[in-house]
């Protein structure tokens, strides 16, 4: 009787917080939330994965044959339809995470409004499945792209270091996009043009030695590009250059990595400035 | 001669056969008595073994005399106990100005629910002894001088062009004071009632106290870890199934996955839901989603349960089993926060109510006391004393 009445210790409401006082507890909730994720995306649908995979095989296909057969520019890079299909499986992982992070929010609202938990557990949760997916999809891709006789290279091994950066850039984007769309709701709108945008000016589906000059700096302030020019030379074709030769200047590094700080911080203020107060935005 | 030797003869052997027959007559009347004797001694046995039985019957009813009596203390110690603990409330209650003493408090709780109800009898009669008398529990809940001010969404800038085109407008949106210096405490063990109009600011509170909104000024202190049950839920995802629900919405709560997976059974027979588990929530009816929601909250072993309306929803049979169950959360040393619009509840149910009345504390203390607040209040009138007038008006009030 004495010891069930030893009360716990009064503390002080702080209102939800971004990631909670224990880190254990919050992966456990991330975990579950993206495991049943996943699960209900596949579930009910027996091509459910089918069409994972197909969309970006499909993406694939059109873009080979435009690129390459109509307007040639695939035709002077080494194992081209690789790199292509490789950087589109990438950059998929991206705006995946991004696209299904921007209205986490705004969907997870009734749970929001009732139960205190750590907020960052929705847009985590939303990147850990598509995390899921991509790697799904990069060992289908990877079984494809030997079957066509690219050959294994001792620098596969790095790759799993392009999915890394690329989560931690996904994380940050999904973030913002998530946060600021409870508030304003034409961040959608700007974020399709945005991610379009993003699309086309990383060098995914041509190699970067193609840009010209005067838009070397692309290259420098998308912090996604590096990662297209380290997967290409990794996985397809080690004589490609890396991103500073790629940029033409020491930025190819500094520039995308500064930006990606930059993110990261910028999520990390507006998360922690606004996770007290979603509920009531929503 | 011939004839005399032949006569001799069937004379002998008649003879003979007289002494066989007389013999055989003895040994049938010695075997007679043997068997007299024998059943003679049966008799005696089977009479020995009925008194035996008859012994027994006597004993078997005496046990059931004594078990009966043993019940009864039983029953009547329990009701010493409820009324004990209730006295140690109300001696706090006294403690505190403006608490009413308890003889008047009992019968007035049952006067304004529905006289004729069992729950407003049996308080009436758990009234006896008072010896018993313990500290006061400390506060789980310690509420200061709460505010709580909310934009109204109308003045809302609702997208980032308007922001950049209209950068002031916020400054000049108008706000809704939700709540204004309140001030409480909640101790454990307690059942505490929070009563008050639409947008009185219940539902604010109860955020609050659930840490899902955080105080513009003053402060909350909660200990042990809260299951709220808010708005009718509980933040279940529509598009899973129960059984991911339960285990998210029990870890959100505190469970560890593994204790959140082994509850799953219970809280989907409390629900009611064993044939629907197949099923996404968003094909549940709103009824079998309330159900869910409360059989989880009810589940996770929290400290403190927030518990905002659940009485008004789902059928007369599940009313019965959430309030059975928050007995029996409550006899387990819980404290239970309840939000309502019946009186009748309030009355019955809760140690202490406060009224909230446009973010203020109109009334606090004795839930009898709260609940007539309330009705006069919302008739504009004292309302007639007597059960059966009391009865309308809160029917009234309920419908």
């Amino acid at each position: 009787m004495e010891a069930t009445l030893a009360a716990p210790e009064l503390r002080l409401n702080t209102g939800p917080q971004a990631f909670g006082k224990d880190p254990r507890r919050f992966w456990i909730l991330v975990r579950l939330t993206a495991v049943a994720q996943f699960k209900h995306m596949y579930a009910g649908s027996l091509l459910g994965y089918f069409w994972t995979l197909a969309r970006p095989l499909l993406m694939f296909a059109v873009i080979y044959v435009v690129f390459s057969e109509v307007l040639g520019i695939g035709n002077g890079v080494p194992n081209y339809p690789a790199m292509l299909l490789l950087n589109l499986l990438l950059f998929q992982f991206f705006t995946d995470a991004a696209n299904r992070a921007l209205p986490s929010m705004v969907q997870s609202e009734p749970t929001l409004r009732k139960m205190s938990f750590p907020r960052a557990v929705v847009p985590c949760a939303v990147v850990l499945t598509a995390v899921f997916t991509f790697v799904l999809n990069l060992i289908a891709v990877m079984a494809i792209v030997l079957a066509t006789g690219l050959e294994p290279r001792l620098t596969w091994l790095l790759i799993p270091l392009l999915c890394a950066a690329m989560m931690v850039i996904a994380l940050a984007v999904s973030f913002i996009l998530s946060t600021l769309f409870v508030q304003f709701r034409d961040v959608g709108q700007i974020w399709m043009v945005l991610s379009l945008a993003l699309l086309y000016s990383s060098p995914i589906m041509y190699p970067a030695e193609l840009v010209p000059d005067r838009f070397k700096w692309m290259l420098i302030v998308n912090p996604l590009a590096p990662l297209f020019e380290l997967m290409r030379k990794w996985a397809v074709d080690p004589e490609a250059p890396a991103p500073a030769a790629a940029a033409d200047s020491a930025w190819g590094w500094a520039g995308p990595l500064l930006v990606t700080l930059a993110l990261c911080l910028a999520a990390a203020y507006l998360f922690r400035n606004r996770s007290r107060s979603l509920a009531e935005l929503l | 001669m011939d004839e005399v030797e032949r006569l001799k003869d069937e004379l002998s052997r008649v003879i003979a056969h007289r002494f066989a027959l007389q013999e055989a007559l003895a040994a049938a009347e010695s075997e007679r008595n043997a068997l007299r004797s024998a059943g003679e001694k049966l008799r005696s046995e089977a009479g020995g073994a009925h008194r035996e039985v008859q012994r027994l019957h006597a004993r078997n009813a005496d046990l059931h005399g004594a078990l009966n009596v043993a019940n009864a203390e039983k029953q009547r110690l329990e009701a010493a106990l409820a009324s004990a603990l209730r006295v140690r409330d109300d001696q706090r209650e006294i403690a505190k100005p403006g608490g009413s003493p308890p003889a008047e408090e009992r019968p007035s709780a049952a006067a304004v629910g529905n006289a004729s109800t069992p729950a407003a009898g049996s308080r009436q009669e758990k009234e006896q002894p008072r010896k018993l008398r313990s500290l006061p529990a400390a506060p789980v809940i310690e509420v200061r001088d709460l505010c709580k001010t909310y934009r109204l969404p109308t003045e809302r800038v609702e997208t980032l062009k308007e922001r950049i085109l209209h950068p002031l407008r916020s400054s000049r949106s108008s706000r809704l004071q939700a709540l204004e210096d309140v001030s409480f405490d909640v101790r454990r063990g307690e059942f505490f009632g929070i009563a008050g109009a639409n947008g009185s600011g219940k539902s604010t509170l109860l955020k609050l106290l659930a840490d899902v909104y955080a105080p513009d000024a003053g402060t909350i202190r909660t200990a042990g870890r809260i299951a709220p049950f808010i708005e009718l839920g509980v933040g279940l995802n529509p598009e899973f199934a129960a059984y991911d629900n339960v285990v998210i919405s029990g870890v959100m709560m505190g469970l560890e996955p593994e204790e959140a997976r082994s509850r799953y059974p219970e809280i989907i027979e409390f629900a009611g839901l064993e044939k629907f588990t197949e099923l996404k929530l968003k094909n549940y009816s709103s009824g079998m989603r309330v159900r869910l929601a409360f059989a989880i909250t009810v589940q996770v072993d929290a400290d403190i349960l927030l518990i905002d309306e659940v009485l008004a929803v789902g059928d007369a049979e599940f009313r019965e089993k959430c309030l059975e169950r928050t007995h029996r959360l409550r006899s387990e040393g819980k404290t239970v926060v309840l939000v309502t619009h019946s009186m009748e509840a309030l009355a019955n149910e809760c140690d202490r109510a406060i009224l909230l009345q446009h973010g203020r504390i109109a009334a606090e203390g004795d839930p009898a006391e709260v609940a007539r607040t309330y009705l006069r209040d919302l008739s504009g009138r004292e309302p007639e004393p007597g059960g059966e007038a009391d009865g309308n008006v809160v029917e009234l009030v309920e419908g």
